[in-house]
């Protein structure tokens, strides 16, 4: 879920109105927080992010209930600020018709084209896709395992220490976590592999 | 799309096919009707730009047309979005085109909530 100003029309003062919706997303999930001209939780304390809020927030969502509870509290307190939620179109459908809410404008994802050889293997797509604007380089996600076999213990420490270089509060530790339960080892050969 | 129920850049009706003037990506063209970027960064790198561009449903298909002659000429990689108004008497014809034409449709995507309303005075 994402809540952004629009330049011109009610960026003015928006402080207090950004600063209630981060709180009710706050209050609403515990999964990750963040803005992306702040910082994100796992860089800051999350007070201090609410405190400097200008333009808008993100957070991240585990479960419906929790989304629908989050998305009708701004409804009813009419803070006027715009908010978009990403997701299964299904599943935000059932969401905001739960809530009340009637979206006006939806955004299709068509696929990818171009020279997709130049895409990392899925293992690192997986990674780096966490952040649509390409600020998770995939070379740290190949250096961190690198270095996580050569301490193996170690990575169950890593999942922590991962969502920093993420700026805008959108990757999903949870999510991260069950990438490092399930696939650590097949991916490391599998960058070893790549040797890129 | 993040904000159009206050700025109302996206609108129902026709417009030609036109750059979204608003958008960073347009300040850096030479000729907004072509897209011609200026001479001095033309050589440039970025790690990810977006441009927007209105178009009529008239000329949706060709414009899709277009896009799946070019992308496999350029030595990079983009996502192609869609955006539309949700009713099915908007976004089923689109959608239909889409399909027709061989680019996939995923099942997740984004939603604005209308929520949004101007508030500066």
């Amino acid at each position: 879920m994402l809540t952004h100003v629009a330049r011109g029309f009610n960026d003015k003062d928006a402080g207090p109105g950004l600063k209630q919706i981060a709180l009710t997303m706050m209050k609403h999930t515990d999964l990750h927080f963040g803005d992306c001209k702040i910082g994100n939780k796992y860089q800051m304390d999350p007070a201090e992010i609410v405190e400097k809020l200008t333009v808008g927030c993100q957070g991240v969502f585990k479960d419906k209930e929790s989304l629908i509870a989050c998305i009708k509290e701004p409804k009813e307190k009419d803070q006027g600020i715009s908010i978009v939620v990403s997701g299964l179109f299904d599943e935000i459908f059932d969401c905001c018709h739960q809530a009340g809410i009637k979206p006006p404008l939806i955004e299709f994802a068509l696929g990818v084209h171009g020279n997709t050889q130049k895409l990392w293997p899925p293992e690192i797509l997986d990674f780096v896709t966490m952040c649509g604007h390409g600020l998770v380089s995939g070379r740290l996600v190949k250096k961190w395992l690198k270095t996580s076999r050569r301490a193996r213990s170690r990575w169950k420490k890593r999942p922590s220490s991962w969502p920093r270089p993420v700026c805008a509060g959108y990757s999903i530790p949870t999510g991260q976590k069950s990438f490092f339960e399930k696939w650590w080892l097949r991916l490391f050969k599998r960058v070893e592999a790549v040797g890129r | 799309m993040k904000t159009n129920e206050v700025t109302r850049r996206f609108k129902r009706g026709s417009y030609g096919v036109e750059f979204e003037s608003k958008n960073p990506v347009t300040f850096l063209f030479e000729d907004v009707k072509t897209g011609r970027l200026k001479p001095e960064v033309r050589k440039e790198k970025v790690l990810s730009a977006i441009t927007e561009f209105l178009v009529t449903p008239g000329q949706l298909r060709p414009v899709l047309q277009a896009i799946k002659h070019i992308a496999p000429k350029i030595d990079s990689v983009s996502s192609l979005d869609l955006i539309s108004f949700p009713e099915e008497s908007e976004k089923e014809p689109a959608l239909k085109a889409v399909k027709e034409m061989g680019f996939p449709v995923f099942p997740n995507g984004k939603e604005n909530l209308g929520l949004g309303r101007i508030l500066n005075r």
